[in-house]
């Protein structure tokens, strides 16, 4: 199922492990947008840059093409659409910016620590007026906890649905109820243990996170990953 | 000295937040096309947390598909993706949820004030989602609703119904969680006080 290999933290040493996670997020909006604005000539160096990065944070593992069965229904209806309405071409290349964009939304969950996504949402919050930068840095870094979690109790969901022969169920709003209620229930109380776990560790969102100051490799591997993206919609 | 929102509500909305992206990946297999649950998450964010809390769940999601994560229906991201031709469906979610959950409140959170209020919801994505993509794509009225509106009201309709029951089912267990934190802040703030 593809969920299994998506917002999965993969801790590792390697050099997008490394990299600040205030440059990532940055070089993730950059990276979205150009993806969709590029021509033919930056989409392929966009697309040298994005494979560069999955390769270097291991993402492939075994199991992940099966894994990534459910992106490739995604990605060949979308071609299947963009080729009986505006061509062969379009089609390619729309799929292609698809997948791009989910690639890249695997590297940056695989190899980021949802704490220090924490500390890079405040970082770039905090100067704004009116804005909780520490709540809001929580809150972001708690939901990138949670998806995964909640995908895996999904997946335990459907299982014992099925056990219990859910198929032959033919009312549509029983079916629907079998699948969210069981999951509503627990994830709902779930929320008071982890309000529970931050209380019992003095969570005080007025308390800035530590962030170090990057090094210049770190910098030389952001300046080339913008400059590669900014030049992906100019060339 | 700044007040702090409760806890409570912080982890709520981002459970609702990311109830709604791991609704973007749960598709329920009924009939030939199976029903994508990211709507649905969306519409009982209104009604089970109230305009306030609903909306900093949305926001929440919102901000986390502008920043790139593949969080939008299909696994899609991108700041992009807000002002594409889908970006109408996605930013109604906001005045959705603030209206369901404004009309849940009012009606005093009973059955059928629910469901008008999760039917109003649901129809308001469309108002704001179906004329967006008319201005964006240039297609003609008919084809924007035959795309962007017919397909997806069956499902709709099942969702609604699904949601109502379920809200019914979960206003006791939000009634559960939700107090104890609201009277530990009462607690928290009168200890400072003292």
């Amino acid at each position: 199922m593809a969920e299994s290999i998506i917002f999965h933290f993969r801790p590792g040493k390697s050099s997008l492990h490394r990299l600040d996670c205030r440059f990532k997020l940055l070089l993730m909006v950059l990276l979205t947008v150009s993806i969709f604005s590029a021509t033919y000539r930056g989409l392929f160096l966009i697309s040298l840059c994005v494979l560069s990065g999955v390769f270097t944070s291991r993402l492939i593992h075994r199991g992940f093409l099966r894994d990534f069965r459910g992106f490739l229904l995604i990605l060949s209806l979308i071609f299947l659409s963009r080729t009986l309405t505006e061509g062969l071409i379009f089609g390619l290349s729309g799929s292609w910016r698809f997948l791009l964009v989910i690639l890249l939304g695997m590297v940056l969950s695989a190899t980021t620590d949802p704490a220090d996504i924490h500390g890079a949402v405040y970082w770039y919050l905090k100067r704004l007026p009116f804005i909780k930068a520490g709540d809001i840095g929580t809150r972001v870094s708690l939901a990138i906890t949670l998806i995964p979690l909640i995908l895996d109790q999904t997946r335990e969901v459907t299982e014992a649905q099925k056990s219990r022969f859910i198929e032959g169920q033919r009312n549509p709003v029983f079916r629907i109820l079998a699948q969210t209620l069981p999951l509503l229930v627990s994830t709902l109380y779930r929320s008071r243990e982890i309000t529970l776990a931050l209380e019992s560790r003095c969570y005080d969102e007025n308390t800035p996170p530590h962030l170090s100051r990057p090094a210049s490799g770190q910098w030389l591997l952001f300046l080339s990953t913008a400059a590669i993206s900014i030049s992906g919609i100019l060339v | 000295m700044k007040k702090n929102p409760p806890l409570i509500s912080t982890v709520i909305s981002a459970l609702f937040a990311a109830l709604i992206t791991a609704g973007a990946y749960i598709a329920i297999p009924i009939g030939p096309v199976p029903l994508v649950m990211q709507n649905f998450f969306v519409i009982l964010a209104g009604v089970l947390l109230g305009p306030g809390l609903g909306l900093s769940a949305i926001l929440l999601y919102l901000f986390l598909g502008a920043v790139g994560l593949p969080v939008f229906a299909g696994g899609s991201g991108g700041l992009i993706h807000l002002i594409g031709p889908t970006g109408g469906y996605l930013l109604a979610y906001i005045p959705a949820v603030l209206l369901i959950g404004y009309i849940s409140q009012k009606g005093g959170k009973r059955p059928v004030t629910d469901l008008l209020a999760l039917t109003a919801g649901s129809l308001l994505v469309y108002a704001i989602g179906v004329p967006w993509l008319k201005v964006s794509t240039g297609m003609d009225w008919g084809k924007a609703f035959l795309l962007g509106m017919v397909p997806f009201l069956i499902g709709d309709a099942l969702k609604i119904a699904a949601a109502g029951i379920l809200a019914r089912f979960l206003h006791p267990v939000m009634r559960d969680i939700l107090p104890s934190s609201t009277e530990q802040v009462k607690s928290e703030r009168s200890g400072k006080t003292k």
